[in-house]
């Protein structure tokens, strides 16, 4: 029975987004020119507290398999590489196209829901040429605690802190043009 | 054939990391007559120069494909229920392959074998057992004492500021204050605070994850539909028929309660709106045209999912989820990403003084 939690989740990730307005063409778009970092703080916050979360979740003994998805470089890199280009062209992302549907945006339901069927048949077709050449490297579950060596909450530490230090320097910078 | 045998063992446990079949992870470690006949005595050997059986000749996995019984030399028996390996819908590939984890994943997890227990740095010396756990204390050390000096660095950093800005009434520039006043307000307010709103979705990350052990989906459901129009379309292409067979509940059901949870967003605080243009942004650059809209959104989506199949995941499936879960992946996307869009935002904006 995985439909109720999904259900949920992707409630709860809709509407998260269509609140921090990344539904919106600019928002998406000004996050790569540096004019709007909306996009970099919901991330980097959602990533800080979902790493806290999951730790904690193993800790208390409620997680007993998190899903870590497979770390192959080549493809990461160079899938990141195409997916930011489009982001930046269309001001799309598969999640916040569902988002702008909600939000009654005909661009995205009918460009953007077609360029996502579009694309992924597209992969679809190139998979076997593909697959070998991205898939070079691959390790399977790897973790940056693994990787690096390190104890998962130090990682966790120093990564609340890097992004903390990151927000208070981006806030402190806005608040002084401000004045 | 015992230089092969050094692959059977971590293969059997990648097959049942895959999610197995109890038929494929039997296979492991037995000798089948398939191999004594078509590698051992070489008849009809299977073409080694194709990437297909190159990748999946690392045990005895013949019979998930092909099918046959494998504990019979009589080849009238052992042939007796050969099949097509690329017949019955996402059924032979699936038996190893978890239809859920689809796309590059799969194949790269395959490739990759197992996840070790613990890898030192690329640099370091061979990991030797008793040298293991010193090491990793050091660097406990090290990165603990590298925490503390940042941690205070950070704190001195807040006290400069804080003594600077002198009498003056400190002004609060973080919104969660505001944000926690009232469920009401918070409700129907247009916008959230990125902090607010990104800290609950890590929340429901860590939930999704922790608790319901999926990730989070953005692309997924997107890629089941491409995969049902595929299967009929294209009846010869592997992918759409194995990589990502019918049925995955979890993508399908997260992208309509996306799809909810947005519309209830935008009714709550009334900005629902049936609009065919971006609100701000887009007609200085590309101009008023719809028509122009519906192209380079459509070029835009169809390069972020295609992307998205090369990368494993998308934003959320992989960049949010991944990095949730401390993958590397996930942030060898994220550098990608902004590698990709700042200069593609750049050449955009930069047309738009373009008469």
């Amino acid at each position: 029975m995985t439909f109720l939690p999904a259900l949920g989740v992707g409630f709860a990730f809709g509407f998260l987004l269509q609140k921090a307005g990344l539904a919106r063409y600019e928002r998406i778009v000004r996050v790569f020119v540096f004019q709007d970092l909306t996009v970099l703080k919901f991330l980097l916050s959602a990533l800080v507290v979902g790493a806290v979360g999951v730790r904690a979740l193993i800790a208390l003994d409620v997680a007993t398999s998190v899903p870590v998805p497979a770390t192959f470089p080549i493809g990461n890199a160079a899938g990141g590489v195409l997916f930011g280009a489009g982001m930046a062209l269309s001001g799309f992302c598969p999640g916040t196209i569902a988002a702008g549907v909600g939000e009654g945006r005909i661009d995205y339901l009918v460009a953007g829901v077609a360029g996502l069927v579009a694309g992924a048949l597209g992969f679809g077709l190139a998979y076997p040429v593909l697959a070998p050449l991205v898939a070079r490297g691959a390790v399977a579950g790897l973790t940056l605690p693994d990787w690096l060596d390190l104890d998962p909450w130090l990682v966790v530490i120093l990564f609340m802190e890097m992004a903390g230090l990151l927000f208070y320097l981006l806030e402190r910078g806005r608040s002084a043009a401000e004045r | 054939m015992g230089r092969r045998f050094r692959f059977v063992l971590p293969a059997c446990a990648a097959v049942i990391l895959a999610g197995a079949s109890t038929d494929a992870s039997a296979q492991c470690g037995v000798s089948t007559s398939c191999r004594q006949c078509h590698e051992v005595e070489g008849k009809a050997p299977p073409d080694a120069a194709s990437r297909w059986h190159a990748d999946h000749s690392f045990g005895d996995l013949c019979p998930s494909c092909h099918g046959g019984d494998p504990s019979s030399n009589e080849q009238s028996i052992a042939h007796g229920t050969l099949g097509d390996p690329l017949a019955g819908e996402g059924k032979r590939c699936a038996a190893c392959h978890a239809p859920s984890a689809g796309l590059v994943a799969a194949y790269a997890e395959l490739r990759a074998g197992p996840a070790p227990p613990s890898r030192r740095a690329e640099s370091g010396p061979p990991p030797e057992a008793p040298r293991t756990r010193p090491s990793r204390t050091r660097r406990n050390r090290v990165g603990a004492s590298f925490a503390t000096a940042l941690a205070v660095a950070f704190a001195g950093l807040v006290a400069g500021d804080r003594r600077r800005r002198g009498e003056r009434r400190p002004r609060r520039s973080a919104e969660p204050r505001e944000g926690s006043r009232d469920v009401r307000p918070a409700l129907v307010r247009e916008t959230w605070s990125p902090y607010v709103a990104g800290g609950a979705l890590g929340v429901v990350v860590a939930a999704s994850l922790g608790v319901f052990g999926h990730r989070l989906s953005g692309g997924g459901a997107y890629q089941q539909i491409a995969s049902a129009i595929g299967r009929v379309a294209f009846p010869s292409a592997m992918y759409f028929r194995h990589v990502v067979p019918a049925g995955a509940e979890w993508e399908l059901a997260c992208v309509a309660g996306a799809l909810l949870g947005a519309f209830a967003a935008a009714r709550a605080s009334g900005s629902f709106r049936i609009r065919t243009m971006p609100d701000s942004g887009w007609v200085e650059t590309f101009g008023p045209s719809v028509a122009r809209r519906f192209a380079v959104g459509f070029l835009g989506a169809a390069l972020a999912e295609f992307a998205a199949g090369i990368a494993g995941g998308c934003t959320a499936s992989l960049a949010v989820s991944g990095g949730a879960a401390l993958s590397p992946g996930a942030f060898l996307f994220m550098a990608g990403m902004f590698a990709g869009g700042i200069p593609v935002a750049w050449l955009v904006r930069r047309s738009r003084r373009a008469p």
